[in-house]
């Protein structure tokens, strides 16, 4: 079985913190959903946990050797077709293309292959870094706001596809502001916020009723001061 | 004995492993460079890929012939230079967080891409290349540490009031190439002042101007920036009101301390001026008049200048320059009004 295990994990960009002490552990076999509210530290979570930015504290990675990033805004290579992307992205992982593999889940995508990738929407982009991500089969998956820029058939396909990849012992974190998708996938709910993170592994469709209620309040308060 | 030969095998198969996947990540980066610029070089059209050709065996020839002593002075000026080319190199977040997930990836392309900027100075002395090589690689190994961060943290950040405000390529410089520059010309200007060299306070006008003006409007911007105007004539109008402005403001300093120091070279001071004004607007044109294309903007801009000077040496050069200007603020014109009309075609 995979573990993560983060102790006292802070990070800040400068003299702003971000979040500080934040002890959580998670295991294989789940989707962990990461939720907060704009530049709450969804994005610097990922990249902690992915080992790409420096921070303090320790982050226990058991019996995960590869690591898997869907950034937000996935970079693209100028002048490169998307299955030479791919293979590039393989090739790099030491591992080969798998073309029948390849087939198989580009039948979900549809991408055009052959065409330039520069050339590509962001959601194709995205479904593109999806696509090499799922092929080099990594011990852990962190995907930032995936499904940015999906059409509703591409997040639908995403959305089982993960379901089908949890069964398999998959391990995956997924950022996103779309609550419905990660009450639909998630295992556990991460709640970043005011410098913190805390684990809401219960009732989480209760959570969309409390952000609305919460919501509908502020913006009561704030016309009934108004007026 | 046995346990020990066993862990030195250990060490040599680990050191073989790490040696095999450094070469496979290299070899993969250079191939995939490669391929890249065999494409875009197939997209230049052949009459400009001659004038390409021509341009690079002028500047091989020149670097070729420039007879510089070797000391440890021009050394460690080559090694400046290999810094400033390094830090020029856009190096964004998302293609950083890309090349992070493969093992080595992401500093071995740093290197080939740092290692590449250093070819030039192998045409002047190899020992020069040797340098630039070497500053290079420490540049490589530095870039992710947290002593460079540190510097860079450092680096203050001065504001630019006197900029159109909505100038934001001009902003952007001023976090560090623009003040640098300046500071630069202000300071050699003082001492060309104190030696009695007008000749060398004015080259640093011009080229210190040519420098911070070219590497400041030739930046790259997405089609964003264009489409948010309504038409092509604002456009031109805008961002030609920005560039007078902006110029004005950066040269006025410097432009008058040649002034007050060197009062009787007034005639040929107006004249630079007036050139850098010139070649501003002509950066402008060049770059918005073959927009997207980075590359064909770029030669015809270096083209441009060339011919610019060829013209001027010539009264009847000089008047043929008025209408080269117009013929570019038409194509530049009529480039953007395209840009504007089928946006929808060019970006997604």
């Amino acid at each position: 079985m995979k573990q993560l295990i983060i102790e006292s994990l802070s990070k800040s960009y400068g003299r702003k913190p971000v979040f500080a002490n934040i002890d959580l552990c998670y295991r294989s076999g789940t989707v962990n959903g990461i939720i907060g509210s704009n530049g709450a530290g969804k994005s610097t979570f990922l990249n902690c946990i992915a080992g790409f930015i420096p921070y303090s504290g320790k982050i226990f990675k058991k019996n995960i050797r590869t690591v898997g990033l869907l950034t937000a805004n996935p970079y693209m290579f100028p002048r490169i077709t998307g299955y030479e992307f791919i293979e590039f992205c393989l090739s790099a992982k030491n591992s080969k293309t798998d073309k029948r593999r390849l087939q198989r889940l580009n039948s979900l995508f549809e991408l055009p292959l052959a065409q330039y990738a520069e050339e590509y929407s962001t959601g194709m982009l995205k479904k593109l870094h999806l696509l090499a991500l799922l092929l080099q089969d990594n011990d852990l998956l962190l995907l930032d706001e995936p499904f940015n820029g999906l059409d509703a058939v591409s997040s639908a396909y995403l959305v089982e596809l993960l379901k089908e990849l949890k069964k398999q012992d998959a391990f995956i974190f997924i950022s996103s502001h779309d609550v419905n998708r990660l009450i639909q996938l998630a295992d556990t709910l991460t709640i970043i916020e005011n410098g913190t993170a805390c684990l809401k592994p219960d009732a989480l469709s209760d959570i969309e009723k409390e952000i609305q209620e919460a919501a509908r309040e502020k913006v009561k308060n704030i016309f009934s001061s108004t007026e | 004995m046995i346990f020990i030969a066993g862990g030195q095998i250990k060490i040599l198969l680990l050191f073989q492993q790490f040696n095999i996947l450094v070469f496979h990540q290299l070899l993969l980066i250079i191939q995939l460079k490669w391929v890249i610029f065999k494409r875009q070089l197939r997209e230049i059209p052949p009459l400009y890929l001659i004038l390409l050709a021509a341009l690079i065996a002028a500047a091989a020839c020149v670097l070729i012939k420039m007879d510089v002593r070797v000391t440890y002075r021009s050394l460690s000026v080559a090694a400046i230079v290999q810094i400033l080319l390094c830090a020029q190199i856009p190096w964004n977040i998302s293609k950083q967080l890309y090349l992070k997930q493969y093992s080595y990836l992401s500093g071995l392309y740093r290197g080939i891409n740092y290692s590449l900027l250093s070819l030039p100075f192998l045409l002047i002395d190899i020992r020069f290349w040797l340098v630039a090589l070497c500053t290079a690689i420490v540049y490589t190994a530095f870039a992710n540490s947290t002593i460079l961060k540190g510097i860079s943290k450092m680096r203050p950040i001065i504001p630019s009031p006197f900029f159109v405000k909505s100038s934001y390529l001009w902003h952007s410089r001023q976090r560090y190439l623009l003040p640098l520059i300046w500071a630069g010309m202000i300071l050699i200007e003082i001492i060309a002042h104190s030696a009695g060299n007008y000749n060398l306070a004015i080259v640093v006008l011009v080229t210190g101007s040519f420098i911070a003006f070219m590497m400041t409007i030739m930046q790259y911007e997405k089609i964003d920036f264009i489409r948010m105007y309504a038409d092509a004539s604002r456009f031109m109008a805008h961002t030609a009101m920005e560039i007078m402005v902006n110029t004005a403001v950066f040269i006025a300093l410097p432009v008058l301390l040649i002034i007050v120091f060197f009062p009787q070279a007034w005639q040929i001071t107006s004249i630079a001026v007036l050139i850098i004004f010139l070649m501003n607007i002509h950066f402008l044109w060049m770059k918005y008049g073959f927009y997207p294309s980075e590359v064909l903007s770029g030669i015809l801009t270096v083209a441009g200048l060339f011919i610019q000077g060829a013209l001027a040496v010539t009264v009847y050069g000089l008047i043929a320059l008025p209408p080269y200007y117009y013929i570019l603020y038409r194509h530049c014109k009529k480039n953007i009004h395209y840009l504007l009309a089928n946006y929808e075609a060019i970006d997604h």
